[in-house]
Order: structure tokens, then C-alpha cells, then sequence
């Protein structure tokens, strides 16, 4: 055991939210951890360690600080207010209840810090203006809110010194009012928990005689482990358990079942730098941290390649076996839809251009976090920071081949996800196996640096497109060539390859479309699904390209998108079914609201406005695994079938006893983005009863139905489908109840406003808690349960095909504005507008909430955040200091708007915007900065060096007489032949051999 | 990422400071705010250090002075204590600027601006501000004290003058002549905690401002902080040349004043603050306008040995230098007229 060395130890007596404590510290902890740690004061966040992100923010002595940076033997005498002190006496404090009711909240992992900064700035200025605002709050980061509710909550905070009570929301925009519960901007269901510090997130859990578990990443890039020596890190006082390879199962897993590619631990060979090679389990996070750095692990160095270009070369170094890797080539599609050839000959004018994506990492301010068990039953309790509860679910039971039954996964609150969060982890496999030798608790939490190894941000994208369209600026043809740089492993790459392509063809009509698409294994970490899953960076190409095309031909960009947007009940050239679309609304209303006659073209050099689309998926219609719920990996897979084996949404309604309570039981994931909230909001409006009788349990897979999970932009409508089907089922239930009452027919009746009540005839009603009450006595539990399949035959028939299918999709138009310093390069954002159609809007709040956080993240990916890569593909910025966020300084002037639209395969008319809405906003941002400045620039992120340098070649060339050598070309007298569609037919993949030999 | 195992000191004087920092010499740290000590300690980027002396407990460190002729921050006073001191407000906006663009409210709370001079980080905001405008360095040993100007105490990254068992007490910076106006220009990628890819503080005095102008030398003494008072031993200071005191000048002598004095110092663009003594020269005596500071900006950029980082590479630094010192001088003169 640890020896005891007491002299380390030292008392220290403060005071934390008026109590005073008395505890025995060590000189290099830092009140941070003492406070999560020793306090159990867990609602202090750690989200960096190293004082960027403000999550850690407490009082001291009144003044804000970063408790990450202070040595808690420093804090003898002091003050200290956390989360936790800010409600007095049970009520919230002004500022807090601002949070709640402005829409200042939405994973709430910022949210503490946030408001502990701005409880300081409003005692010693009770009426800051926003640039205070920002001032005082420019060390707190927030990755869900675009702080565009939060400034909103600071400046109104006075409005909420009094009125406790229920009431109206201020700030956002009118409730959209079709429905009673649906369509109001309610505050989110978890909103109180997450002012007050009291939401538990997966690192605030505690267990009896837990330990604390690291992973070891491998140093070198590409190698075969020689020999690994544990020895003197078993040796290390504390330690309980070192594991590696070998003592992991011997089965690869990932997320597509096509390409399980990982195992838990490197077995031999290692592909990355941070690569998992052995996992440590001791008595406190510190000293498994130090076993770490004791581990000898001797490489033999293998080759590596880091970019595409080079993975992809004859005769370079193969990073996975097998004859289907060949050339590192992980996937490659090749889809052709129509004939380009002839669209292209039918065009009137075609224009080439290359983009260069960037790796961005979806950086949720929580780092990903597991605690595993196994309790009396032997039954495997995992507590995971993730958005997808029943893969991880599935995962277990492939990996540890046991039934799905034996294991149980739960969902805490969850600090954002973007994607990041949407496989198992090392953390979640490790931990359980690390529990399962030492018979114990096991908790490992990432720190940001574990995360950036970790990976699985946006895939770097090398486009290549061309885009041909008539004198008036109809679309003819569109090719593409993506290189997607993979990393090391699958994640859900097979799956991005072909959104790349597929999800261009919602937007526009395009006849002829073609699309070659390789994703190409690199030794750098594995790329995944982040926020518009693959989409948003050729979607940054195609509207750049597109907004090119419209300069050059002399076509307004809105009126050229005008013109070929994507209309209603289409099938587009990739056969995806179109339902309801408003995309022309969308551009029309940002055409208006941004003032756009006046200013495009009008603007003097410096100022730019910029336009910019996309739409996603509202569900992907097929599952990531495509067969029937199996008990574990041994069962064979079935082939694919087009339609939902199993139901992808599934829900459970619960009245209790006395009426007066209704449970919603479902496996969805909140993890910021507002599911709790209108999923009840749905439930309520569907049982007809008060938003505020409804509670919903969603963390626990022992107890809610299975639910795909938090991706695809899937919860509100499937998950909303399914609770919908639950409650009708129990209003189905009640109105017989009430008809004998009311001595009426069921079929007269309707639940409205806590009533069963006639129609047309609301004086005769029964009170709903009633109607329950009189179902208990006579038939027992009142029970509803509803499930979700996606539309059966959804998508082509060609390979690939159900990739981009869903139930229905997403439109919206971006307008930016914004200005650049001519002398640097300095982008300063000015306003943002955008309109989207997101079916009906559940709650406008949330929906400008995830509008306005998509935007914000949307800009840093285009004009700051990119993972710098050293020579040996280790990361130079995996860190919040170099890796840089936008912060609430940088923030725009956001106006979010919604078109009024109903999708008839939505709940209540409902479809996406979480993703959807990050689609516009690349595009929208080049678009300006080249109104700005006249250049453009084709390689994420666009960075004032950039710029300059484009500047500084421009005028270079312009001094020297040198003319622009025109992209585009023009074709004269081409006759135009009556376009004929041909049957959408997906190819084989080109043999990359040939593919290499073109470039 | 943790701390490594240390031990924390908290002596009451500067002399047991001092004594502690000899005893542990190699092993141990000053620790003042600790924003920067404690990051690369957690980073491991700093290793081998066993004791931490943190200075929070030593009376007379932690005020902001005004001792006749100058200024005087005390190691203890924060970022945000020091712009919200009203004698610094007065006489240097551009020290409130610049730290206006450091770091995070939060941040600004705890870390010193003593600790952003001794960390000698090769983008500190305030070094170039303290250079331009003839700061020093206060050291004591624990029994003598000593001054150096701030630009003879950063000797490169992370590397200062400081012996190993001596303490930046101080920093004083010296009221500014008359008609004198300072300004700091920061490049930064994103609006808040963002280290500087290049910045340029600027110091201009206009002649004119006694007995109109011509023969200003003695005047404007720049480094005449004697009678801080403060801390015996400093009786020496009269010696000390002013700033830019052994450069001669020649004074315009017309009513609007040419450039009597000028410094300009630049941050993130070498190893060390750089002073553009070329430009300075340049300046001096010149009729101050838009195509002097093009033409001072463009000798300027050739003083700068910037490297290429993530921030940014060499060649853009270069430019962005010159756009900064164009700037940074405009800003400067408004501020000498008083604008
Ligand atoms: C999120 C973040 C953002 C930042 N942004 C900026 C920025 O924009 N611009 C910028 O310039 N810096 C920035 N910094 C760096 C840092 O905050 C500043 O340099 C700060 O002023 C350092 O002061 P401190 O009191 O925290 O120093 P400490 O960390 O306590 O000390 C810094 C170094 O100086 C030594 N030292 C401190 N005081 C003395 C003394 N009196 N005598 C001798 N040696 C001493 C210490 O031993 C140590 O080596 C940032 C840091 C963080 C964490
Ligand atoms: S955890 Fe302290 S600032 Fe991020
Ligand atoms: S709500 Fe701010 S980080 Fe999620």
C-alpha cells in the first residue's frame, strides 16, 4: 500500500459557501480538486486544468478565479463560493433564474462558471453594458450556446429579482402557437439542476473504495510493441492493476460492423501517437498518472504516413492488413447519378475549383468520462459520458461476449457530445475490464489532451469539384472528388465517406451528379462523426464554388440558389424523398431581414456579406448496425433489408396513481441539445395535461426502452414519434373512462388542459387525474407505450444507398457580415442572420439556442480552429490555450429565425436543426470575407495570415500586369438537348490503382 | 496532469524568501499569481522543481505607489488591481489597454503584473509597454537591493537578470514627460486569452512642451526615479540615465513639436523584447505624419527575428510588425497631444 508520508499533509481551515472546513491537504493539489474531491463540491467543473475554460470559476473573497490554478494550501483563511452558494436558502439567485428563463443553458457544463462570473460582475456593477458583459465572462467558454443566451441573461438579470413564479419568456422570439405545450419556449427540464451545481455529470459520481484509472497512449506514430515492462509501475505504492493486450478479449470493435478495427488495447501493432497501450487502475488519479510514466513500452518503429496523399501512394507503409485496405483505402464510393458527362456538355458554363477541409475536434466542455462496476449479479453497471447510450450498450456486449442483459449503462447529465461522444470509449471498455480484475469501482476521466488523442473530430477533407451550369444558372452537372483523411482507425468513417456525397443533392436539383469519395487510413487519430456528419466541409465547397459560379456568370448568389433550390414531395438524383421544404422560404426571409439588395455588391473594400445553405437529416433511417437486436456478436448478421428491423425510438408513458404525475420512460440521450425537454413538451401535449406533471426518465438503460441515441439529428422526431404513440395510447385509455362519466361517446372526447373534455363543448369535462384515478381503481397501472420505425424502403437500391435516407430534412440559409482589416488579415464578425426550417419548432427557444451555438462553432471552424500536426503526426495543440474556441469576445450579433413548415412524418410537424443548423455557416463566412476582400480562400480554417497572403499575391500580380487566368470556362453554342433522367444507379468503386495514377 | 510534488513556502519577508530561494537554489520557484508556473508545472514543461516560494504573505508588495516621479507595482498587485488603480489610469491608459487585452476577467485576478515581467515569456503583453516606457526592475536580495531597466533584465525565454536568490520586488515606471503619449498594439487570433502573435508598444514625446521645445535633454528624465521611498537603498537612482538619455536629440523648436523622444519596443517577434533602435533614430526630430510613422514602420520591421509557430509564421510577424508600429505610433502621438 501507499506509504504514508504525513509530512506532505498540511491543515488548512477556510470557508466554502459559509461553512467553514477543516482539511488535510497536500502542497500540490490544487482547490480544484479539493473542492470535487474532498468537498464532494462537485459542481465546480474541470474542464481544461490548465485555466482557459473557466469551468472551475469560484469565488474567492468575492473575485472570480480559476480554481484550477490555485494550490488549495494557499486558500488558509479564505472565503471560498462556489455553484453551490450562489441560491440562498433554497431560492435562486437572480442571475440564476435569468439563466433558466433566457436560454442561457444548454449541456450546462459551463453553465456554473459562467454564473459565478456573473454574480461577481453584477455586485460590483449592477448594470453592465455588453462589453462588460463579455469582459467579465471572456474566460468562460461555452461549445453549446454561442453565449448568445447567456449575454442575454446577465443584461436582463434585474428582470428576475422578483417574480419566482412561472411566466412568460422574455428575449426570444414569439411561441409558435398551433399547439398548447408544443411550440412554447419553455425553460429546459433540467434547467434548475444545472444553475444550482446540482446536475451530477459522470466525473461527480462517487463510489465506495473506487480507484482511478489512466490509459497509456503510444509515443511513436506507426510500430509493433516489442516489450512492455509493468514492473515498476506494479511496484508503485498504490497501484492495484496494469493491464495491456494481452489481458484484453481478443475482439476488434468500432462502429460500423463492416470495419471493427479496434481493440481495447493495442495487441502489437500501434497507429497512432496516443494509441492505448496499457491501462492503470491505483488508489487516486494522481498516483496512476505517475504508474504511467513508469511503464517501458520498447517500439520497433514502423513507417508512418500523415496525409492522404501520402497514405495513398504505391508501395507506402499499409497501416491496417488485408487485401480490402489496399493503398490504406478504408472506403470509397462511387456514385453516379444521371450522365455529368452530358451535363456538363449541356452547361453553358463550368467552373473547377479545389478546397482543403481542416481537422476540427468537437471539443464538448465535458471530457469524456466512465465509471464501471459489477455488482451482486455480476451484472456490468457502466456510468458513461455519452450520446449514445445503447451502442455503447451493444459495444459491451460484443466486446465481453455477454448478453446485452448483463449490462447495464447509464447516462448522466452529459456536458455536450457534437459527435465526440458518439462511440465507446477505451474508457468505458477499460474501465469495465479494470473493475472486473480488481473487484472494484473503477472511474477514468479523459483530461482535454487524452481527448485530442482520442479523436474523432471532423475528417479533413481534399475536394476536388466542378460544377456546370446554364447562362440563367441552372445546375446541369456537379462531380466531386473527396480525399477524406481518415486516422488510424474506422470510427464512423465508412458512414461519413458517403454523407460527403450524399447529402449534397438536397439542396439543389442537381440532374447529374457524381461523387467519388475515399477515405483513406492516415497514422494520426481516428476521425468520427462531428456535428453535420461529414457534410459541412463540402458543403463549405459547394456554396463557395457555388457563390463563384453566380459572381462569374453575373447572377445574384441568392437568386442562382433561387433558382435551383430544392423543391417539396422530390426525389432527389440520389433518391432520397424530399417531404416538406420551405429552403426557397429561408433564403427569401435572410434575403429581407439582412438588408441584402442594399448591401451586396454596395459594400466599400473591408466589408463583406456573405450567403451560405445546408439542411441534414432528421434521423438516419437506418440503424448503424442493420439486423435485428442480437444478444451479442456471435449471432450471425443479417443481410441488409430495406426497412427498420427494430423500432429506432421507443417510449414508455406512466401515469401514476393518483393522476396527478406522468412518467416518461425513454432511452433517449440529452447531452445539451434540449431532448428532456421537449420530449416532455411533446408527451404533455399528446396526454393533454401541464408540461409540469410530466418528469421523464432517460439515463438508465434497466429502466427506459431502448433509444438509438443523441446523432443523426434523430431524437426530436423519432424519439418524438415514439412518445407521441406512447401517450395517445394512454389518452386512448382514459377517454372510454371518461365517456361513462360523461355519458358521451369516446370518440367526442379529447385530453386538453388537465381535462377530458368534450369538443365544442368544454363545460362537460372530467378532470384528467380524475379519469387516471377511476382507471387504477378499475384496471390497475395506466400504462402507454409507442415505438418509432423509420418509413420501410426508404433510399435507392445501388451500395450506399441508405446513407443520407431519412424520415425527412432540414433547410436553412445563413447571411453573414462581417469585416476585415486589409492590413492583417483580422476578421471581425459583425451579424449573423439565418432562417431555418426545422418542420414545426417544438420549442423556438432551444431551436435559436442550437441555432445560435451552430453558428458560433461554425465561424471558429471556419476562420480559427484547426488540430496542428507535428512531422510525426503527434498534435501540437491539444490543448484550449492553442487550440483556440471562439470565446464570448469574438461572438456576433446573431438573429434567428424560423419559416413557418410542417413535416407530416414529424411529431406535431417537427423535424431537425440540430445539425442542420451548422451547415450554412462556413459557407455564409468565406462568402463574406471574399466579398470583403476579393480573394478567395479554399483551405479551412481561413486565418487573417491567410488572407493577407492572398491580399499581398493579388496585388503582387496586379502590380506586375499579371491578369487572373479566368477559372471558369465558358462553352459557346452548345446546343442544349431535353434533359432525360436517367435511373439513379450507384457504381462499383473505381480500383484506387487507377485513381492514383490520374493525380 | 497534475502538479508534481512540492512544497509550498510562505515566508513573511523577503529575506526568508530570499534565504529559502538560496537554500533550495536549482529545485525551487518564486510563485506569485502562479497562472504561468503552475500550467507549465502541470504540462510538465518545467520539471525538477521541488519548492514553490510564494511571496503572498510579505507585507509591501501588494500596492500600487505613486512616489514622486514615478510608479511604483509592488509583485503582488494583480492585472486587474493594477487597471483599476486610478494614479496608473491617469497617467498610462496604454498600461490598461494592454492589459485590457491579456488573458480572461478570471485570469486577470490572480495573475501579477510583476510575474508577466519575470516569467520573461517571449509574449508578454506587458514587456514591450514596460520597455518603451523606461520601466526597472526593483531586486532585492533579502539585504541589498538593485535596479536594472526592464529591457537589461529579460535576457531571452524564460531567462532574466534575476540571481537565483533574488526577488523581483518592483516594477517602477516613471511619470512621463509632458507632451509624452504610449500606446500597445496586440495581434492576437481571437478576442480573449490569446497570447500576442506579435505586439508593438510605442512611447513618442513631442518637443514643444518646455520653453518651446529645442534643448529638451535634461527634461525629460525619463528614468529619474529617484525618492520612490518606498524600500531603503535606492538613494542611488539620481545616477541612473533616463531612458533614451544617451541618445542626443535635436528638439524641433517650432510651436507643434517634432519628435523629441521615441522608443519602440516589440513583443512575440524575438526571443526577448526588441527595441527598433534603427526606427527610434529615425524618428527623432522628425515632424511627426502618416508617411514619417510608414516610413519608422518599415525600418522597424527589420529589428524584429520572429520565428514561425503555431501562432503564425516568420513572414507574417514581419508584417504584421509593421502594420502594429504604424499604429502604435499614430496611437501614441494623438495621446502626446493630448487628443
Ligand atoms: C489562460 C491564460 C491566458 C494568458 N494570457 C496571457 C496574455 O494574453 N498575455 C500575457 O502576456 N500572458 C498571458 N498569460 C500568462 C500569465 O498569466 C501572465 O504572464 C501573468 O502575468 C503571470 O503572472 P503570475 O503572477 O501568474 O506569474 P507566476 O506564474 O506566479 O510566475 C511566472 C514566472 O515568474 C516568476 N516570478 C513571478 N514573480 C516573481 C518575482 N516577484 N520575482 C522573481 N520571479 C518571479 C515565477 O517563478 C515564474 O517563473 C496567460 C495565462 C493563462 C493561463
Ligand atoms: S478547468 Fe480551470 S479553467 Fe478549465
Ligand atoms: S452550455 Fe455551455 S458548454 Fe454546454
Amino acid at each position: 500500500m501507499k506509504s504514508l508520508d504525513e509530512s506532505r499533509y498540511g491543515n488548512i481551515t477556510l470557508s466554502v459557501n459559509g461553512r467553514i472546513y477543516n482539511v488535510s491537504v497536500r502542497d500540490n493539489e490544487t482547490l480544484l480538486d479539493v473542492l470535487r474531491d474532498k468537498l464532494r463540491l462537485t459542481g465546480t467543473k474541470k474542464g481544461c486544468d490548465l485555466g482557459v475554460c473557466g469551468a472551475c470559476t469560484v469565488l474567492v473573497d468575492g473575485e472570480p478565479m480559476n480554481s484550477c490554478l490555485l494550490l488549495a494550501s494557499m486558500m488558509q483563511g479564505r472565503e471560498i463560493t462556489t455553484i453551490e452558494g450562489i441560491a440562498e436558502d433554497g431560492r435562486l439567485h437572480p442571475v440564476q433564474r435569468a439563466f433558466v428563463r433566457e436560454g442561457a443553458i444548454q449541456c450546462g457544463f459551463c453553465t456554473p462558471g459562467m454564473i459565478v462570473s456573473a454574480k461577481a460582475l453584477i455586485d460590483r456593477n449592477p448594470d453592465p453594458s455588453d462589453e462588460e458583459i463579455k469582459d467579465a465572462l471572456s474566460g468562460n467558454l461555452c461549445r453549446c450556446t454561442g453565449y448568445t443566451g447567456i449575454i442575454r441573461a446577465v443584461k436582463n438579470w434585474k428582470k428576475y429579482v422578483k417574480a419566482e413564479g412561472a411566466g412568460k419568456n422574455t428575449g426570444v422570439q414569439d411561441d409558435v402557437k398551433r399547439y398548447e405545450t408544443v411550440g412554447r419556449s419553455v425553460p429546459r427540464v433540467d434547467a434548475v439542476n444545472k444553475v444550482t451545481g446540482k446536475a451530477m455529470y459522470t466525473a461527480d459520481y462517487h463510489f465506495q473504495n473506487m480507484l482511478h484509472g489512466r490509459i497509456l497512449g503510444s509515443t511513436v506514430p506507426h510500430g509493433k510493441i516489442k516489450r512492455i515492462d509493468t514492473s515498476k509501475a506494479e511496484a508503485l505504492p498504490g497501484v492495484v492493476c496494469v493491464i495491456t493486450g494481452k489481458d484484453v478479449p481478443d475482439v476488434k470493435y468500432g462502429v460500423s460492423p463492416a470495419r471493427y478495427d479496434e481493440h481495447v488495447l493495442a495487441k502489437d501493432t500501434v497507429r497512432y501517437i496516443g494509441d492505448e497501450v496499457a491501462a492503470v487502475a491505483a488508489v487516486d488519479e494522481e498516483t496512476a498518472d505517475r504508474a504511467l510514466g513508469l511503464i517501458d513500452v520498447a517500439y520497433e518503429e514502423l513507417p508512418a504516413v500523415f496525409t492522404p496523399k501520402e497514405a495513398i501512394k504505391e508501395g507506402a507503409v499499409r497501416i491496417h492488413e488485408g487485401k480490402r485496405f489496399r493503398n490504406n483505402i478504408n472506403t470509397s464510393v462511387d456514385h453516379h447519378f444521371g450522365d455529368v458527362e452530358r451535363g456538363f456538355e449541356e452547361a453553358d458554363y463550368i467552373r473547377e475549383e479545389t478546397f482543403v477541409g481542416n481537422h476540427t475536434y468537437q471539443n464538448p466542455m465535458e471530457p469524456h468520462a466512465a465509471i464501471a462496476y459489477w455488482d451482486q449479479h455480476d451484472r456490468l453497471n457502466l456510468y458513461t459520458a455519452t450520446q449514445v447510450p445503447h451502442y455503447v450498450h451493444y459495444m459491451l456486449a460484443h466486446v465481453f461476449k455477454i448478453p446485452l442483459g448483463r449490462i447495464k449503462v447509464i447516462r448522466p447529465t452529459v456536458g455536450g457530445g457534437f459527435g465526440g461522444k458518439a462511440e465507446t470509449t477505451p474508457l468505458d471498455l477499460c474501465a469495465a475490464i479494470l473493475s472486473r480484475i480488481t473487484g472494484r469501482p473503477v472511474k477514468m476521466v479523459y483530461t482535454r489532451k487524452d481527448m485530442f488523442h482520442h479523436g474523432r473530430g471532423r475528417h479533413k477533407q481534399h475536394m476536388k469539384f466542378r460544377l456546370g451550369v446554364k447562362k440563367d444558372g441552372t445546375i446541369t452537372a456537379f462531380d466531386s472528388t473527396i480525399h477524406l483523411d481518415g486516422g488510424a482507425y474506422t470510427s464512423f468513417g465508412v458512414v461519413t465517406a458517403y454523407y460527403a456525397g450524399s447529402m449534397i443533392p438536397t439542396l439543389y436539383h442537381i440532374p447529374n451528379y457524381r461523387y467519388r469519395g475515399y477515405r483513406v487510413y492516415t497514422n494520426k487519430p481516428a476521425c468520427g462523426a462531428f456535428r453535420g456528419h461529414g457534410v459541412p466541409q463540402p458543403r463549405f465547397a459547394f456554396e463557395c464554388l457555388l457563390n463563384m459560379v453566380a459572381d462569374e456568370i453575373g447572377i445574384d448568389p441568392i437568386a442562382i440558389r433561387m433558382k435551383n433550390a430544392m423543391d417539396r414531395n422530390t426525389r432527389t438524383c440520389n433518391d432520397l424523398d424530399i417531404r416538406s421544404c420551405e429552403f426557397k422560404a429561408t433564403l427569401e426571409e435572410v434575403r429581407k431581414k439582412s438588408g441584402w439588395k442594399k448591401k451586396y455588391g454596395k459594400l466599400p473594400s473591408g466589408k463583406g456579406i456573405g450567403i451560405g445553405a445546408g439542411g441534414f437529416v432528421s434521423g438516419a433511417g437506418y440503424a448503424i448496425y442493420r439486423g435485428e437486436v442480437r444478444m451479442s456478436h456471435e449471432k450471425t448478421p443479417k443481410t441488409f433489408v430495406k426497412k427498420a428491423v427494430f423500432p429506432h425510438g421507443n417510449a414508455m408513458v406512466k401515469v401514476l396513481e393518483d393522476g396527478m404525475a406522468v412518467v416518461l420512460f425513454i432511452g433517449a440521450a440529452e447531452i445539451g441539445q434540449g431532448a428532456e425537454t421537449v420530449l416532455s413538451q411533446m408527451c404533455a401535449e399528446a396526454l393533454g395535461i401541464p408540461l409540469e406533471r410530466v418528469y421523464i426518465r432517460a439515463e438508465d438503460t434497466d429502466i427506459s426502452p431502448v433509444d438509438l441515441g443523441a446523432y443523426s439529428s434523430r431524437v426530436t422526431l423519432m424519439g418524438g414519434n415514439a412518445v407521441v404513440m406512447a401517450s395517445r395510447a394512454v389518452v386512448k385509455k382514459l377517454l372510454p373512462i371518461a365517456a361513462e362519466t360523461l355519458q358521451c361517446k369516446p370518440s367526442e372526447l379529447i385530453a386538453k388542459d388537465g381535462k377530458i373534455l368534450r369538443e365544442g363543448d368544454p363545460g362537460k369535462n372530467l378532470d384528467w387525474a380524475e379519469a387516471a384515478r377511476i382507471y387504477f381503481n378499475e384496471k390497475g397501472p395506466l400504462v402507454g407505450t409507442g415505438f418509432y420505425k423509420p418509413p420501410a424502403g426508404l433510399g435507392g437500391d445501388y451500395k450506399g444507398a441508405a446513407v443520407g435516407t431519412s424520415p425527412a430534412y432540414s433547410f436553412g440559409s445563413s447571411v453573414c457580415e462581417l469585416s476585415v482589416d486589409l492590413e492583417t488579415g483580422k476578421i471581425s464578425l459583425e451579424r449573423f442572420t439565418d432562417y431555418h426550417d426545422c418542420g414545426t419548432p417544438i420549442n423556438p427557444m432551444a431551436v435559436h439556442g442550437q441555432v445560435e451555438g451552430a453558428i458560433v462553432m461554425g465561424v471558429g471552424e471556419t476562420v480559427m480552429e484547426d488540430v496542428v500536426y507535428d512531422e510525426r503526426g503527434g498534435i501540437v495543440n491539444p490543448n484550449l490555450h492553442e487550440y483556440l474556441l471562439m470565446t464570448i469576445k469574438d461572438t456576433p450579433e446573431i438573429f434567428s429565425g424560423i419559416v413557418d413548415s410542417y413535416e407530416p412524418e414529424g411529431p406535431f410537424g417537427a423535424k431537425e436543426i440540430g445539425e442542420g443548423s451548422t451547415l450554412p455557416v462556413l459557407g455564409a463566412v468565406a462568402h463574406a470575407i471574399a466579398n470583403a476582400t476579393g480573394v478567395w480562400i479554399r483551405e479551412l480554417p481561413i486565418t487573417p495570415e491567410k488572407i493577407l497572403k492572398a491580399l499581398k499575391e493579388k496585388e503582387r500580380m496586379r502590380r506586375g500586369g499579371i491578369q487572373e487566368k479566368p477559372r471558369g470556362l465558358w462553352q459557346e453554342g452548345k446546343p442544349s438537348p431535353p434533359y432525360k433522367r436517367k435511373p439513379a444507379r450507384g457504381k462499383k468503386a473505381v480500383d484506387p490503382k487507377k485513381l492514383f495514377g490520374k493525380k | 496532469m497534475h502538479i508534481p510534488d512540492i512544497r509550498l513556502h510562505e515566508p513573511r519577508t523577503i529575506a526568508e524568501a530570499c534565504e529559502l530561494l538560496n537554500r533550495y537554489c536549482d529545485i525551487s520557484k518564486v510563485l506569485a499569481g502562479g497562472t504561468d508556473l503552475l500550467v507549465d508545472l502541470k504540462q510538465g514543461r518545467i520539471t525538477g522543481i521541488e519548492h514553490l516560494v510564494s511571496l503572498r504573505n510579505i507585507d509591501g508588495l501588494e500596492s500600487v505607489e505613486e512616489t514622486g516621479e514615478a510608479i511604483r507595482v509592488g509583485a503582488l498587485v494583480t492585472l486587474n488591481q493594477a487597471s483599476g488603480n486610478e494614479t496608473i489610469r491617469k497617467f498610462f491608459p496604454a498600461m490598461i489597454d494592454t492589459i485590457g487585452s491579456m488573458a480572461a476577467y478570471t485570469i486577470r485576478n490572480v495573475a501579477t503584473v510583476v510575474g508577466n515581467i519575470a516569467g520573461a515569456v517571449p509574449s508578454s503583453d506587458l514587456a514591450p509597454f514596460f520597455v518603451v516606457a523606461g520601466g526597472e526592475a526593483e531586486l532585492s536580495n533579502g539585504e541589498s537591493q538593485r535596479r536594472m531597466k526592464v529591457e537589461d533584465y529579460i535576457l531571452g525565454p524564460r531567462e532574466t537578470a534575476c540571481g537565483e536568490y533574488e526577488i523581483l520586488t518592483h516594477l517602477l515606471i516613471p511619470k512621463p514627460p509632458p507632451r509624452t503619449g504610449i500606446s500597445y498594439q496586440k495581434f492576437m487570433l481571437r478576442e480573449a486569452n490569446a497570447l500576442a502573435v506579435a505586439g508593438v508598444a510605442a512611447r513618442l514625446t513631442l518637443a514643444g512642451s518646455i520653453g518651446g521645445g529645442g534643448g529638451a535633454g535634461g527634461g525629460r528624465d525619463v528614468g529619474g526615479v529617484g525618492g520612490t521611498g518606498g524600500t531603503g537603498g535606492d538613494g542611488g537612482t539620481g545616477d541612473k540615465r533616463g531612458t533614451g538619455g544617451d541618445r542626443s536629440t535635436r528638439g524641433t523648436g517650432d510651436g507643434e513639436g517634432g519628435i523629441m523622444d521615441s522608443c519602440i519596443a516589440m513583443t512575440a517577434v524575438a526571443p526577448r523584447p526588441v527595441i527598433a533602435r534603427e526606427a527610434c533614430a529615425f524618428l527623432e526630430g522628425k515632424e511627426p505624419s502618416k508617411e514619417v510613422f510608414r516610413e519608422a514602420a518599415a525600418i522597424a520591421r527589420e529589428s524584429a527575428r520572429p520565428i514561425t509557430d503555431i501562432r503564425g509564421t516568420k513572414e507574417y510577424r514581419f508584417d504584421l510588425i509593421e502594420v502594429l508600429t504604424e499604429r502604435t505610433l499614430e496611437e501614441a502621438l494623438s495621446r502626446a497631444r493630448g487628443e
